[in-house]
């Protein structure tokens, strides 16, 4: 993977990378590539993919309101808030 | 009596008896961890004062029937621990305190377990060694210059520093380090032990399990913490049977199978004869053993990566800076928040995998890769249904080699990566496997694999009480050795 990739896959990730990091990433992503290319090796034809270990049923509930925490509690953990709210910057332009 | 060499069988009997008390316990190990983990450095965080007030408040009541009851328990840093801090051992989390338990500690909870603390990881848990973690690397007991393997807390049990901990494997975590610090790791079946309040790191493979110092501790704990929950939908309504009664039960006709595959060239020498060793003691106490194959399992190792990077940088989504974690001083904007905050909170591990996963499930790769290994994973899983169609059982080392050097692996992702070989095909199939300790070179554990049948915990751990009962590696004392 080239840099110029790697900063693209960064951007669209939302994680800014330091120059060092850059480096140290692209150096490795080669090699695993090349091991990961032998997959292709398997035959995998009519193979259905596996996404989940358990195949068991769906599981539903009735749409029915529960208890939840309180808000103080949600919002204890928020690194900027304000009275009940999480307080971000605007998304919306003037 | 050292009492915080106990296992949790003893000390429930001690405590039963009023021969000890929960409070007398429970200050042997917190000495314990003062006088030996600036040497270890299993822990991240402490609980003393809370862990003292609910001893003296269980000794009070008086009341131990219930098997962990007053008996002090190490936790993994990504299991949730409500009002204890929390942080994944990673800057991003540095500051979270969880407002309610996973569902497992909970159970711990209720049966008045006492927490004592968190123990260090990879951050996320995406490592083999603890190198990954914010804070610092632990050191294996059995020679500090060696890692631990991607948990603390089996550093922690193996150095008398907990009775047993609750942890989580995703490829191998709960084994690999049992098997490195000598003790038992159990990973339960995928949807065994409910994943509420467990950190993702890769979704369709987490799983929570114990590190305990015998095979009898390991049922006493999934006694405890297996089930369905609620909260957990991929968890499972599969009838929990009474797994510590099931031990005593005398096996008969048990075949176990020897995957070649898993015991080829990355494997060790030692590590090898270990293990063939291991099967002559089985075939002495009864067991029929043999060689078997397991044909797509050589590509599960690569398999096994693209999913879990795939999954983790979906499941690292969550951090965002807003609603929890780090957030960036200074900020342009929203995009600019994300991405600072981001960029400062996660360590090159962690977004070396958001940036090959978000590569490998693009759409022009998805195919290629992503599906590709999810097909693959079907493919093993066919290949284990085959091989328990002939055994009941199927025996692997847990790791290619013991202990390696700390600093030794941390320049090259992909020989830390060979580390997870065994552990790594049993994650994808959602089987469940034990780690034991079955020999030694030079002077370190050595840990052998045990592989079962979906939701057949009770015959990997019935094979690994029967041999516990006759080696005695589990015995063997730490000599301690100086980095």
């Amino acid at each position: 993977m080239d840099k110029d990739t790697l900063e693209r896959m960064a951007d669209i990730a939302h994680v800014h990378l330091y120059d060092q990091e850059i480096k140290q990433i692209s150096k490795e992503l080669g090699f695993l590539m090349e091991h990961f290319d032998k997959l292709s090796q398997v035959d995998t034809e009519g193979i259905t993919p596996t996404v989940h270990p358990i195949t068991d049923k769906n599981v539903l509930r009735e749409d029915a309101v529960w208890k939840s925490l309180p808000i103080e509690e949600v919002l204890r953990n928020a690194p900027d808030k304000d009275n009940r709210f999480f307080r971000v910057p605007r998304i919306i332009e003037e | 009596m050292e009492l915080e060499k106990l296992t949790v069988h003893k000390a429930h009997e001690l405590l039963n008896k009023k021969e000890i008390t929960s409070e007398e316990l429970t200050k042997a190990l917190l000495k314990r961890v003062r006088d030996i983990d600036d040497k270890i450095k299993a822990y991240v965080t402490l609980d003393t004062k809370k862990a003292l007030e609910i001893s003296r408040q269980i000794d009070e009541k008086g009341d131990f029937k219930a098997p962990l009851t007053g008996i002090p328990v190490a936790v993994k840093d990504n299991i949730c621990t409500k009002d204890l801090r929390t942080t994944c051992c990673s800057k991003m989390l540095e500051n979270f305190v969880p407002p309610y338990d996973a569902t497992a500690l909970s159970k711990l909870k209720e049966k008045s377990a006492i927490i004592l603390g968190k123990t260090n990881m990879d951050e996320f848990a995406m490592g083999s060694s603890t190198e990954n973690s914010f804070y610092f690397a632990s050191k294996n007991p059995w020679n500090l210059e060696r890692v631990p393997g991607g948990s603390g807390s089996a550093a922690a049990v193996a150095a008398d520093e907990a009775i047993y901990s609750l942890d989580s494997d995703t490829g191998g975590s709960i084994r690999q380090a049992a098997s490195y610090c000598g003790v038992v790791g159990l990973k339960p079946t995928y949807g065994r032990v409910s994943r509420f309040g467990l950190a993702a790191n890769a979704a369709s493979m987490d799983t929570i399990g114990p590190i305990t110092k015998n095979v009898k501790d390991c049922a006493i704990l999934l006694n405890a913490i297996a089930g369905l929950d609620s909260f957990d939908p991929t968890s499972s309504d599969t009838a929990v049977p009474d797994y510590l009664k099931s031990l005593d039960i005398k096996l008969k006709d048990v075949k176990i199978g020897i995957p070649q595959e898993l015991l080829r060239d990355a494997v060790n020498e030692d590590v090898k004869s270990a293990v063939l060793n291991a099967s002559k003691t089985f075939e002495d106490m009864g067991f029929f053993c043999e060689e078997t194959r397991l044909p797509h399992v050589k590509y599960a190792l690569w398999a096994y990566y693209i999913i879990a990077v795939a999954e983790g940088s979906s499941e690292m989504g969550q951090y965002d800076g807003i609603r929890y974690g780090h957030r960036a001083e200074k900020y342009e904007d929203l995009k600019n928040l994300y991405k600072k905050s981001r960029g400062e909170g996660f360590g090159v591990e962690v977004k070396r995998r958001i940036i090959l996963g978000t590569y490998l499930s693009n759409a022009k790769y998805f195919d290629k890769y992503y599906l590709k290994a999810q097909k693959v994973r079907t493919l093993i899983m066919r290949d284990f249904e085959a091989a328990f169609g002939k055994y009941d059982l199927l025996i692997t080392p847990t790791t290619p080699t013991v202990a390696f050097k700390i600093g030794e692996k941390t320049d090259d992702a992909l020989k830390m990566y060979m580390n997870d070989l065994c552990t790594t095909p049993v994650n994808l199939a959602g089987l469940p496997a034990i780690s034991i300790p079955c020999g030694f070179t030079e002077e370190l554990p050595i840990g052998l694999q045990i592989i079962g049948k979906a939701f057949d915990e009770v015959g990997i751990m019935q094979a690994a009480y029967a041999f516990e009962q006759n080696t005695d590696y589990h015995k063997k004392q730490i000599k301690w050795k100086e980095a």
